[in-house]
């Protein structure tokens, strides 16, 4: 058999077992932050800033004619580890494009946020915004129906927020507006999820 | 029964056979678009390339070759992996997909389409295809089925499938090069029984059945093993489930009955699981109307008419019933000694139809018609009925019209008339006491087709909280009306 | 025969004390929350009335409107009086202490204490030990596994705690000690802590014995259970030691005590070691009136100045074990305590 070889704690020194040095070093340090900085916020009258990066509270994105963004194809649904996304479709008749969500629900209390949704969406229909304020009187209420998720994208219209990538799937079928060539699909493409810059985080902050 | 070597696998297929049939004898599958079992070869869209080494005027010669319209060989030598083989796989799916939009997260194909999955498989992601793609509207062809051209690859199944499996020849290829599409003629709408299959013998997600149009992503579809009721052929299907609720149903390859194909009427029978006029909970006549009532009340209400006088008793059958139900039924007659057992005939019948490639649609609008005979041979209208008679009916049937109306008159004739059915129709209505029961997608079972031949399906999905199996009805009834004998209870002796 | 004037300043400061040490209890609790906030860089309660001061009355309506559980299988006498019997010790601790200098009115020498006993120390160590009667009563009649666990440690503690508490005590009496003098009444005691060692160097016993005032200064946190030394409660043990089965008012009083409990045992330290009333310069003072304002004033700074070590320890140090604290008790504490007061009374013999 291996002989292993444990470091034994060394016997305490006299001054270690009086425990004297040690509190005092402990009274130091508390007195210290008594009169040091506070890192709590006053929460309902400060609020913390977050980077682009936070994963709230998600919002439907809308298209350039005000109607939701999304095609109910179910991706973010498929990707979803909590299965929390319920979608069912139904058609419309709009000339780029014919299927929409008649039911698009999150139940944001099985929501895990990993953001999976939003990196699985084709159509960069579905962001989460810095938003943290999740407040509902029911179970029920949590589950946000398209109108809360397309209210929410009116609330943080202007916030930069956690995207997706954006093949353009939506206008591949509109002729002149296809992004078949893999360059084209690179230029259309934003930030990756998760790649910030030094700046960019100076900036949130 | 020629041999051969298909990637160093000795096969032995039957004579006639392709190359793609021998290889899936052997386990190898050989990627195709255009071939299907059951129509004409035509060899159109080139992506089942094999290379054959055979013996060409005494001497081995190595080609590339479609294997849909390449005969099984003595002595052939078949690769389906090598480096001209799999350029030949990109090359073909590389040119299908420059026209194709890959709106798979809208098209309700993506899951099944070989498109994606043999671009997965046997294709790269890119495309050097730098021109505007062509683009069409979706259009509607009638019949349900709505074409969506963009994503069309050309592969000609659907024109084969009507022009010589069905024999109505609707569709065809128009136009030239570029402008090549499907199309039906103008006036002329897909107009035939089997054009529910068109969504599903399309490879890809150009044609789509309206019925099923963005109800759910097939994934998340549960596939279940069941037997069509819609006549007495017995067509094998499959209930594709979601939410506790069928959402297509689709044909299960059966040789012996249908092929690869069902009818539309089996098809979209589906619907009646969930129709308006279920019937959800057990009613008992007070005066003039059927009062809602619970199952208890309502089974002691029968069983106390069946135990006056089990002389006086007629147990009906339909031909609705499976097997199960109807042995189970036929046995509660011996129960009650002095009751007769008898069946009502199914009144829906229309001449039979079969079209040129096989497929045939039995006349009798009935799954179990020639089983239920044989239990109770003796049809209602031989039997006696007065004003005495106590008449227990299980019914289920999933159509309205499946008694006929001399059959019905007999019936109102009875004293009382308790029925288990699936359906508010004409016989609830005449009935005294009705007990709601299950349909065939909501239980398991045997149907046996007009030929004998008898298939198991088991349950799709969870049904009405307040509706019972029929043998399990039948069951209850057994024991209330012995625990009657044996308590001395009720009139008989 | 006490005279009539000491009469009469023994009744108010026996009222003005005793309301004074509730309502400072009630504070007190707001300062612990406060103080412990700040030492966790957090901000502490703020939102109860301007700057959250009214939160300890806002805790207190809390406690009074609460409904108040008293369980089946308790033991209802017992369970009933125990917050009581927690309270009184605390509340009659301090009747023996000066807390002020002895000054003099219609000719008459009046003391700022509500009890001029003459063996005062004996007073304390008896109440003193009466204290840990609460905490056994309360665990005891709980009638519940925790709450039993807890009593039982209190009262080990309790007495392992005072023994030491007693020889560093028997040191003071030592020290102030003399012949003619009554070395057990606390006025005394104070008395001998005025004057200076090289005119400067105040004659407190803390500056006289070191040890003993080291001693004492652990023994008051094991006395009144509070960290490093709180194993009665040890919630995370014990879920809440001996008052978990306690709610509403009862376990107010529980708590209020504790914090009465506190004050006290500072007033007492600072009386027996810090000199009482006595600051360097009170000499120089020529108005009476003034002298004992300020000797007051003293008082109430050196006891303030304990209160906050209880506070500020507690948030520092972590709980001991309690083999850990059986250790030191007898282990360590004894011994040097009595080594202390062995010390004292050989220095005494020599310097007589």
């Amino acid at each position: 058999m291996a002989t292993i070889n444990v470091q034994r704690p060394e016997r305490l020194t006299l001054a270690e077992r009086l425990y004297l040095p040690a509190i005092l070093n402990g009274l130091r340090l508390t007195w210290r932050h008594i009169w040091g900085e506070r890192v709590t916020l006053q929460y309902p009258e400060e609020e913390r800033q977050f980077k682009r990066v936070y994963r709230g509270v998600h919002r439907l994105n809308k298209d350039d004619k005000g109607r939701v963004k999304c095609v109910a194809c179910e991706m973010c649904a498929a990707s979803c580890p909590a299965h929390c996304i319920t979608i069912k479709a139904t058609e419309v008749e709009w000339p780029e494009r014919d299927k929409i969500p008649k039911i698009f629900e999150i139940d944001e209390l099985k929501c895990i946020f990993c953001g999976y949704c939003v990196e699985a969406c084709p159509e960069d229909a579905i962001h989460m915004t810095r938003h943290y304020h999740l407040i509902a009187r029911s179970r029920e209420d949590m589950i946000f129906g398209l109108d809360k998720l397309l209210a929410i994208y009116d609330e943080t219209k202007e916030q930069e927020v956690l995207r997706g990538v954006d093949f353009g799937m939506t206008h591949a079928r509109i002729p002149g507006k296809e992004a078949a060539n893999p360059d084209e699909v690179q230029k259309l493409a934003y930030p990756v999820v998760g790649v910030v810059t030094k700046a960019e985080t100076q900036r949130a902050q | 029964m020629p041999t051969m070597v298909i990637d160093g696998r000795e096969v032995t297929a039957p004579p006639g056979a392709n190359l793609i049939e021998a290889a899936k004898l052997a386990g190898i599958e050989i990627p195709h678009f255009c071939y299907h079992p059951a129509l004409k070869v035509v060899a159109s869209c080139r992506m089942c390339f094999v290379e054959v080494t055979q013996e060409v005027r005494g001497k081995p010669t190595t080609r590339l070759t479609t294997a849909c319209n390449t005969p099984a060989a003595d002595g052939m030598v078949v690769r389906t992996d090598t480096q001209p083989v799999k350029k030949a796989q990109n090359d073909i799916l590389e040119f299908l997909l420059i026209n194709h939009p890959v709106d798979c997260p809208v098209c309700d194909e993506a899951g099944e389409c070989k498109l994606q999955d043999y671009a997965f498989a046997y294709g790269t992601s890119s495309s050097r295809f730098a021109e505007h793609r062509r683009f069409r509207h979706a259009k509607k062809l009638g019949s349900g089925i709505r074409l969506y051209t963009n994503r069309c690859i050309l592969c000609d199944r659907c024109v084969r499938f009507l022009r010589d499996f069905v024999g109505t020849g609707e569709l065809s290829v128009t136009d030239m090069g570029n402008g090549n599409e499907i199309s039906v003629f103008p006036g002329r709408p897909i107009d035939n029984v089997l054009a529910g299959n068109l969504p599903e013998i399309c490879p890809v997600g150009a044609l789509i059945a309206e019925d099923f149009l963005f109800k759910a992503r097939v994934w998340n579809l549960r596939p279940v093993d069941s037997v069509c009721p819609g006549c007495s052929r017995g067509c094998a299907t499959f209930l594709d489930v979601k939410d506790n609720e069928v959402q297509r149903t689709r044909a299960r390859e059966n040789q012996a009955i249908n092929g690869y194909f069902i009818c539309d009427d089996g098809r979209y029978l589906y619907h009646v699981i969930r129709h308006e006029t279920r019937l959800e909970h057990p009613a008992v006549r007070e005066g003039d109307q059927l009062r809602e009532s619970n199952w208890d009340h309502a089974l002691d209400v029968v069983v106390s008419r069946l135990a006056e006088s089990p002389e006086r008793v007629v147990i009906l059958l339909s031909p609705f019933l499976t097997e199960e139900e109807a042995r189970a039924g036929a046995h509660l007659s011996r129960v009650l000694h002095g009751s007769v057992p008898g069946h009502v005939p199914n009144a829906l019948r229309e001449a039979p139809v079969s079209f040129p490639g096989g497929f045939a649609i039995d006349g009798d609008k009935a799954p179990n018609s020639a089983f239920v005979q044989n239990m109770a041979p003796v049809p209602l209208q031989d039997l006696v009925v007065t004003k005495d008679t106590v008449i227990l009916f299980f019914n289920s049937s999933l159509r309205i019209g499946s008694v006929s109306p001399r059959d019905a008159e007999i019936l109102r004739r009875a004293g009382f008339v308790a029925v288990i059915d699936v359906l508010w129709n004409d016989i609830t209505a005449l009935a005294d006491v009705v007990l709601p029961g299950r349909m065939w997608a909501e239980k398991s079972g045997t149907f046996s087709n007009s030929a004998g031949m008898a298939q198991s399906f088991g349950a799709a999905v969870l049904p009405p909280p307040l509706t019972r199996d029929e043998s399990d009805v039948i069951m209850d009834l057994t024991q209330r009306i012995t625990t009657r004998i044996s308590t001395g209870g009720g009139a008989i002796p | 025969m006490i005279s009539q004037e000491q009469l009469i300043v023994s009744l108010v400061l026996g009222l003005v004390l005793m309301l004074a040490m509730t309502a400072g209890a009630g504070v007190f609790t707001f300062f612990e929350r406060k103080i412990a906030g700040w030492t966790q860089g957090r901000y502490g309660p703020n939102r109860a009335g301007p700057k959250g001061y009214l939160q300890f009355l806002a805790d207190g309506i809390k406690f009074a409107l609460k409904e108040d559980v008293i369980q089946d299988y308790v033991v209802k006498p017992v369970y009933v009086i125990a917050p009581g019997l927690m309270m009184i010790p605390a509340l009659v601790l301090y009747a023996a202490l000066p807390i002020g200098k002895p000054f003099v009115w219609n000719g008459n020498e009046v003391h700022l204490q509500i009890v001029q006993a003459n063996v005062g120390v004996l007073y304390l160590l008896a109440v003193a030990s009466i204290a840990v009667y609460g905490i056994v009563f309360g665990a005891w009649a709980s009638n519940s596994r925790y709450p039993f666990f807890g009593g039982v440690r209190a009262s080990a503690q309790m007495i392992s705690y005072e023994l030491a508490m007693g020889l560093s005590i028997i040191s003071v009496v030592l020290l102030t000690s003399e012949p003619g003098i009554n070395a057990l009444s606390i006025s005394n005691i104070v008395a001998g802590q005025t004057g200076y060692w090289f005119g400067f160097i105040p004659r407190w016993n803390l500056f006289a014995n070191p040890v003993a005032f080291f001693v004492f200064l652990v023994c008051m946190f094991a006395e009144t259970n509070r960290l490093p030394f709180d194993l009665a409660e040890a919630e995370q043990e014990l879920v809440g030691g001996y008052h978990t089965e306690y709610s509403a008012m009862k376990f107010a009083s529980f708590m209020l005590s504790e914090y009465v409990n506190m004050i006290t045992m500072s007033m007492v330290m600072v009386t027996l070691f810090v000199g009482g009333w006595h600051f360097p310069g009170i000499e120089a003072i020529r108005s009476q009136a003034i002298q004992v304002l300020l000797s007051i004033g003293a008082f109430g700074i050196k006891v303030l100045f304990f209160c906050f070590l209880f506070l500020w320890v507690r948030w520092t140090l972590p709980r001991f074990r309690y083999d850990q604290l059986m250790h030191l008790g007898w282990k360590a504490l004894l011994p040097v305590a009595l080594a202390s007061a062995l010390g004292t009374a050989i220095a005494i013999a020599l310097r007589v």
